[in-house]
């Protein structure tokens, strides 16, 4: 199997959602001026156009927003089945982000996940998803 | 060490690193939030990749012209990335077309008979997201897009509004694309694509054909630029699934990035 792509972690837009997953900890950029979300993160805000921004903590927890079982392989490095996550964050309601899971899950929307982190010692640290029981 | 994916304003780091490395797994996330929020089924997926080879089992050109396709094919075909099965999926095709745009003056002067552009718009969503096309998950709404800005410009600009419409080309990389679209083009109610399609109103006989030489699906993928082709066709009263009496075609393009469409009428 071939290396799985590594994100780029020090992109100086989105460098601090992968400084903060080295805290282990999920984090989204938010507008100091008009308390935006700014998702996916930009240099500024484009509710107000401030550039008095910071990175925030958020919990990590989140449920499926949508979900696909992938069942054509497309990159090597990506064996199929796998299930590729849309997550919107508990904290912050239209708040997303991507996650995935091995194998072909059987998930339904709305269903609760909890991301996890790499261990410590990995150079490049993401975000990785669980699936919780259903509640 | 392996390449770095994202950065530099493409926010691919966050979702090529999970697998996420195809348009179609993209859609397969969008078809499966549509089917919870409306209850569109595989079937109505299909109605759509049915009607379109329908259309290309009459063109001769089309790439798909000798081979039939039927509910049970549809179903028994393999996922490619579940909802989304292997005839959700467009064409990929080797070849070209071309239109000759000039004015309206000078077309009346020439050997064919010409198709008028109404009027054409292009625009996307007030949060649009940057990157790429993956970014557009993160917007607000998945089952709107940003046809439904281009519908309001289109047809204002046009002085026509979708019941005006004869006949309808309409980007298709993906049935899921078309049943979107046919929701923001104000063809049917947000959410009511799917029973809108899979009762018949896409076909010839139905309120707005769709697809005539086959579409993306069926014909060919040349990027949408065929679409405008049929579409001076049947405008012209030339095409192989001519619908009668055709004086107004919309032909649009790609989502879920910021897209564009245009009205072609008869030539006056």
């Amino acid at each position: 199997m071939s290396d799985r792509p590594t994100p780029m972690i020090d992109d100086p837009d989105t460098g601090g959602f992968f400084q903060a997953a080295r805290r282990n900890r999920l984090a989204a950029k938010f507008c100091r001026a008009c308390g935006a979300p700014i998702h996916l993160p930009r240099p500024f805000c484009p509710s107000c156009r401030s550039r008095d921004l910071e990175w925030r903590d958020l919990s990590p927890n989140g449920r499926v927003y949508s979900w696909t079982v992938v069942e054509h392989q497309v990159h090597p490095a990506f064996p199929v089945p796998y299930t590729i996550l849309l997550i919107e964050l508990d904290d912050m309601p239209g708040v997303r982000l991507v996650g995935n899971i091995a194998g072909d899950a059987v998930l339904n929307i709305g269903d609760p996940v909890r991301a996890t982190f790499d261990p410590a010692g990995n150079e490049v640290i993401f975000p990785q998803w669980t699936v919780l029981d259903r509640r | 060490m392996a390449d770095r994916v994202g950065g530099n304003g493409s926010y691919d780091e966050y979702f090529v690193p999970y697998g996420l490395v195809a348009p179609g797994q993209m859609f397969a996330l969008i078809a499966q939030r549509h089917m919870a929020e409306f209850g569109t089924t595989a079937h109505q997926l299909g109605s759509i990749a049915l009607t379109c080879r329908a259309r290309a089992n009459r063109n001769p050109h089309a790439q798909m012209f000798e081979r039939s396709l039927t509910m049970d094919n549809y179903m028994a075909a393999r996922m490619i990335s579940r909802p989304l099965r292997l005839f959700d999926y467009c064409l990929e095709t080797d070849g070209a077309c071309a239109v000759v745009v000039t004015s309206a003056e000078r077309a009346r002067d020439c050997p064919q008979p010409c198709a008028t552009i109404r009027a054409v718009a292009q625009g996307g969503l007030p949060a649009m997201q940057g990157g790429l096309v993956f970014p557009a998950l993160m917007r607000q709404e998945l089952t709107t897009q940003p046809s439904a800005t281009v519908a309001e410009a289109l047809y204002r600009r046009a002085g026509l509004g979708p019941s005006d419409i004869d006949v309808a080309q309409i980007y298709d990389c993906f049935t899921i694309t078309v049943l979107l679209q046919l929701e923001d083009y104000g063809f049917c109610p947000k959410g009511d694509g799917g029973p809108f399609a899979a009762g018949g109103a896409i076909g010839l006989e139905g309120s707005v054909p769709i697809n005539t030489a086959g579409g993306n699906l069926s014909e060919g993928y040349i990027h949408g630029l065929n679409h405008i082709v049929e579409g001076v066709r049947q405008i012209r009263g030339a095409s192989t699934n001519q619908v009668a009496g055709s004086e107004v075609c919309l032909v649009t393009s790609g989502i879920p990035t910021a897209t564009s469409a245009l009205i072609l009428t008869k030539g006056r």
